[in-house]
């Protein structure tokens, strides 16, 4: 468990005294302990923390900053799931987590932003918090917060101002990939917010080029009609497994695809703003 | 030179028709070369069975190896990527496959 302080308002070096005294009579020796301050008061905090045996780790969430000081030799858990794919490192993530007591901390890298992108989402859906993200040399990664997750309360009202169009036939189907992008063309016009997940076969419009060879009469060549789509602001994901199983790689995904995992069709699905499609 | 195999390919042309068009339906105008060369290896391999005339039974044995290539290299992609669709272009695939078979045969045996 760790101790919370909010002390906003309260400026350096007074909020480094203030620390100072929490740290040097604490309820529980060896607790961590959080302070929620203003920007700019954690000035001289580094010296309170190694004066009391801390270590001092700084998070800014907009214009509030949380220092938190941890007993030295008591670290934030880390694990680095560079390498491995979905849903491996969902699965590695919520298994440490779930071990973790409320309001403790795991520090999640992987080389792949999408890889931190999904696991971000699985964290979140899970209950617990997303309190950093970041990138440290040739690694990103996130800070999760484990936290119970909350009951439901009376249900709010949501605008259902989005649309999630699951296409699960790709380039073996042209009549499916037309519907996909046609549909979200009218979406679009329709002022709602347009996602794509390509899952299965439906990987294979991810593929740079594969759309170019679909083309009915009556219509745009399709790789044409994706690309409108994509520059209207549509977002389109590629499930990570589906392209593994295909060879897909990172590399050979056309212009506006990004590759995403289970967790995150998860969380899109169960989001009541979206109104799922599925072609 | 065997005008039987001829006969058998003219079979597996007719049929390639009705299975090429579903094929040609899910997966639109990339498939217009292959269909074009199963129209017209129909119309000459009628010609050569109508004629028995050497040199159009080898025109026939040649357009009928080309349906075959043409399939693939049209569908290619979508067979490298497209696990699940596959039962709807299965059957057109194994028909053509055994045109170049009786092109050999017609014209060497």
């Amino acid at each position: 468990m760790a101790k919370t302080i909010r002390a906003i308002g309260i400026p350096a070096p007074n909020a480094g005294i203030l620390a100072g005294n929490v740290l040097k009579n604490p309820d529980n020796p060896g607790e961590e302990v959080r302070f929620v301050l203003s920007t700019g008061a954690e000035e001289g905090l580094d010296a309170v923390a190694r004066k009391h045996g801390y270590t001092l780790e700084i998070t800014q969430t907009g214009a509030t900053i949380e220092a938190r000081m941890v007993p030295s030799g008591k670290n934030m858990e880390e694990v680095d799931v560079s390498g491995d794919f979905c849903p491996g490192p969902v699965i590695t993530v919520g298994n440490i987590l779930a071990g973790l007591p409320t309001g403790e901390r795991l520090k999640v890298k992987s080389t792949s932003a999408d890889t931190i992108a999904d696991v971000a989402a699985a964290v979140t859906s899970s209950g617990s918090k997303v309190v950093g993200e970041g990138v440290e040399g040739d690694r990103h990664y996130l800070i999760a917060e484990k936290a119970e997750r909350q009951a439901a309360g009376a249900a709010a009202a949501v605008d259902r101002d989005r649309v999630l169009i699951v296409q699960g036939n790709g380039i073996g189907n042209a009549e499916r990939a037309y519907a996909t992008f046609i549909f979200s063309k009218v979406a679009q016009s329709m002022g709602r917010k347009v996602t794509i997940f390509l899952l299965m076969d439906g990987v294979s419009l991810a593929k740079k080029g594969n759309a170019a060879a679909v083309k009915h009469p009556a219509f745009d060549r399709l790789d044409r009609l994706m690309a409108e789509v994509v520059a209207a602001g549509a977002t389109v994901y590629a499930c990570e497994l589906s392209a593994k199983f295909r060879g897909i790689e990172q590399a050979d995904l056309a212009d506006g695809v990004k590759l995403a995992g289970a967790a995150t069709y998860l969380q899109l699905l169960s989001d009541p703003a979206y109104a799922v499609v599925n072609f | 030179m065997d005008i039987t195999y001829q006969v058998i390919a003219l079979a597996i042309l007719v049929s390639s028709t009705v299975t090429g068009f579903i094929t040609f339906r899910m997966l639109g105008m990339k498939l217009a070369p292959h269909f074009g060369a199963l129209i017209i290896a129909l119309a000459v391999t009628l010609a050569a069975i109508a004629t028995g005339t050497g040199a159009i039974v080898y025109v026939a044995a040649l357009l009928q190896v080309i349906v075959a290539l043409t399939a693939f290299t049209q569908m290619w992609e979508t067979l490298k990527y497209s696990f699940q669709t596959s039962p709807g272009y299965g059957p057109h695939l194994a028909l053509v496959m055994m045109l170049p078979v009786l092109a050999v045969a017609s014209v060497a045996l």
